[in-house]
């Protein structure tokens, strides 16, 4: 292998138990908050992991930081990037034009209002009508699993599933790992049969 | 509690939690009418571990939860037909041989009535109740019997029916029938709800009882109590939370003191409820909250959380624990000891505890199950009652050797159908329960950030094949309507439930589950029928009135703040 691919996060549905506690605590790391408990917590909750939970299926679904990421191929201002192998979204370019979630075949991304400082940030221009009158639209930006690159601790989902179902799949060690175990298997069965 | 009461003496959880740990691939688990990783989750990842462990598990309940997704066999039974499923579980036990001879010999009576009704209970004419096909029946009948133990669990899925009692009595007889009772990792296990509602009914808030469950109608405890707190007492059983609404509109009961209870909210037919709290002369309500039920009375006593007061918790299993206080009350809230023993003073009775432990040791004193805990003893630990004396480490499995009423009694019952079904007005069937991230009416959490943005807003699970009927589709907004009342929400189209049957939770005030609910009830505990009842189900078009509508839900279903 030339290049290094991508790590992604992913669950395991054999696992998890639905609780949503990786939404949370992913929702709570990324919110521009600086209380140490989830209850100082002002802005709503927006998770970057989407816990679908059917009568077939319970497991989170998250960005996989494609190779040949559709969602920054598709987009027309070129706010998508590979950044140290991970696929990251510049916020400030930006439009809100939904291209990347149409683009992405897992439904990883989604839109939500931009925040700061507990406050929703509100477009200029752009005017909303709603049961309250005229009121500026808040700033929607492009939003999915950034592989929690400003904490300094790794992926939060992954620390806090009860059930440890979320992992995270760095695809050169894996790939290394299951071709030794196949080798080793293979010396230890091949003494049976071969002269 | 009342059909455990009358099969083995105590209505209480027979085993313990942690038993759960102990298992492994020759026992099992039974598993009916509780959806355990959503209403017990710490419990339900228990049995998740457990099965990952190798036992055996069996489940039964109408809609496919993430318990049932994991059992060996799923048993989907029709919502109220618990007691034909059982006795068709008795049936195969007793036919191929796998009932426990001895243990019915030596410490059960009346076999033979129960025999003979469930015998009649063949796998086809189950199935044919039940829907359950006959072979699941059966499988499941042999794990359960064929196990070296076999706990068996439930909840509200079969106490919330007309037929409660019964339902329990059934669940009793399959435990006695395989000889697992009075032994480690078996038992008969109702799993409570709040934390300490165990230990609410054990302080005697229940109308026939006081502490310990000693009758008000036995002379002798009558007497006892009598002379402890020099005070006159009736000698008659007292009105339960039903009885209570319906005395309000005869004029028999005219005050309402409601504490840590939100009744606008969790009792069935919520506008029979509306009216009855408004007919009083008097509300008084004590809660940690302003809850719909604190906003219609006419006094609130603000109580304090569990961090702000000293006491004991008694868990499901009997286990009672400490509580200490780790921050001042706000304001002028009081710990409820204080505000019910300010209340007696006021009222001329001479109350004087000084603190939490003072009414504890009373307490003790006066009942023999809980007569050995202490407060420093529970400095180690806590202690399953009974526990008779302090010498006593506590009694983590109940009825072992004899039960506590001597013998183990089986009960004969007969099927019997829910009070409300589908007719041509209601076509679809209604089941209500919960999710994970709530707690009953919400009073708790939908105040918290992460609760409720899990879970910020109702939803009806209906099938596919129901909602294609009615042109709904997923996330539709819909109308809900029972013969007691309406509510809108949005559809959530999903093959969790089977078609005919629709599921609703409670703990939206704005879309309140209860104002459908049926309060028709068992006879002996008055438990309403919350899992079944008719309802029928109409999207929602926006070209009028329902536009409207709309937008006021939408508004009040925001985050509480």
């Amino acid at each position: 292998m030339n290049t290094k691919l991508n790590s992604f996060v992913v669950a395991d549905p054999r696992k998890c138990i639905g609780c949503k506690a990786c939404e949370l605590a992913c929702a709570v790391v990324h919110a521009d908050s600086d209380g140490k408990t989830v209850g100082t917590v002002e802005t709503p909750i927006m998770p970057r992991l989407f816990l679908v939970k059917t009568a077939e299926v319970t497991m989170p679904i998250q960005c996989r930081h494609c190779e040949d990421a559709p969602c920054a191929n598709a987009c027309p201002v070129d706010a998508i990037s590979q950044v140290d192998n991970k696929i990251l979204i510049n916020t400030e370019a930006c439009v809100g034009c939904k291209t990347c979630m149409m683009a992405c075949p897992f439904g990883a991304m989604d839109l939500v209002p931009k925040y700061k400082d507990g406050q929703v940030v509100t477009q200029n221009g752009l005017m909303s009508e709603t049961e309250d009158g005229l009121v500026e639209k808040e700033v929607m930006l492009a939003h999915k699993c950034d592989l929690c690159v400003d904490q300094p601790n790794g992926p939060a989902c992954i620390r806090v599933c009860p059930e440890k179902a979320l992992e995270l799949i760095v695809p050169k060690q894996v790939k290394r790992k299951r071709n030794v175990e196949a080798a080793t298997n293979f010396l230890d069965s091949v003494k049976n049969f071969f002269d | 509690m009342s059909g455990l009461g009358t099969a083995f003496g105590s209505g209480a959880m027979t085993n313990s939690i942690y038993e759960i740990d102990e298992m492994g691939p020759k026992d099992a688990i039974f598993a009916i009418g509780t959806n355990t990783t959503e209403c017990h989750p710490i419990i339900g990842v228990k049995m998740l571990k457990a099965k990952a462990r190798g036992i055996k598990l069996v489940v039964a309940d109408p809609r496919k939860t993430d318990l049932a997704r994991h059992a060996d066999v799923w048993l989907r039974h029709r919502p109220g037909t618990d007691v034909a499923l059982l006795n068709g579980l008795s049936y195969v036990i007793l036919t191929e041989g796998l009932a426990d001879e001895t243990f019915i010999a030596e410490r059960t009576e009346n076999f033979e009535a129960f025999k003979e009704v469930a015998m009649r209970f063949t796998p086809e004419y189950t199935a044919s109740i039940t829907k359950v096909p006959a072979e699941k029946i059966i499988e499941a009948a042999r794990i359960i019997a064929k196990a070296d133990a076999t706990a068996s669990y439930y909840t509200m899925g079969i106490t919330q029916h007309t037929t409660g009692v019964d339902n329990v009595l059934s669940v009793a007889n399959v435990a006695m029938l395989t000889g697992n009772m009075g032994k480690s990792k078996g038992g008969v296990n109702p799993l409570r709800g709040q934390n300490n509602v165990q230990g609410a009914c054990d302080m005697g808030a229940l109308p026939n009882v006081y502490t310990g469950y000693q009758s008000v109608t036995n002379p002798d405890v009558k007497a006892k109590f009598e002379k402890a707190w020099n005070a006159q007492l009736s000698d008659k059983v007292g009105l339960t939370i039903p009885s209570v609404l319906n005395a309000i509109t005869r004029d028999e009961v005219k005050i309402l003191y409601v504490f840590g209870e939100n009744p606008m909210r969790s009792d069935p037919d919520i506008n029979h409820v509306e009216h009855c709290l408004k007919h009083l002369d008097c509300l008084i309500v004590q809660d940690i909250f302003l809850t719909e039920t604190a906003e219609i009375a006419d006094v609130v006593l603000p109580g304090v959380s569990y961090a702000e007061k000293d006491g004991t918790f008694s868990s499901t299993d009997r286990t009672v624990q400490r509580i200490r206080k780790a921050v001042e009350p706000k304001g002028k809230s009081l710990p409820d000891w204080q505000i019910l023993r300010d209340i007696m003073k006021a009222m001329g009775y001479p109350a004087d505890y000084s603190s939490a432990e003072d009414v504890f040791d009373e307490m003790r004193f006066l009942t023999p199950s809980y007569a050995g805990i202490s407060y420093k003893r529970l400095e180690n630990g806590g202690i399953p009652w009974p526990c008779p004396n302090e010498n006593h480490p506590g009694t983590p499995i109940l009825h072992i050797g004899k039960f506590s009423r001597g013998l183990g009694k089986f009960a004969p019952i007969e099927h019997r159908e829910p009070a409300e079904l589908p007719d041509e007005e209601y076509p679809l069937m209604l089941t209500t329960g919960r999710v994970v991230a709530h707690y009953h009416t919400g009073t708790m959490t939908r105040r918290s950030w992460g609760l409720n943005g899990a879970h910020p807003e109702e939803s009806l699970e209906i099938n596919p094949k129901d909602a294609e009927k009615l042109n709904i589709e997923d996330g539709d907004e819909i109308s809900v309507t029972t013969r007691r009342g309406s509510l809108i929400t949005k559809a959530q189209v999903t093959t969790r439930v089977p078609q005919g049957l629709t599921f609703i939770t409670f703990h939206f005030t704005e879309s309140p589950g209860n104002i459908l609910t049926n309060s028709a009830a068992d006879p002996v505990t008055q438990t309403p029928e919350f899992k079944v009842c008719s309802v029928k189900v109409k999207k929602l078009d926006f070209s009028d009135f329902g536009c409207q509508k709309r937008k006021i839900f939408r508004k009040k279903s925001s985050y509480i703040k």
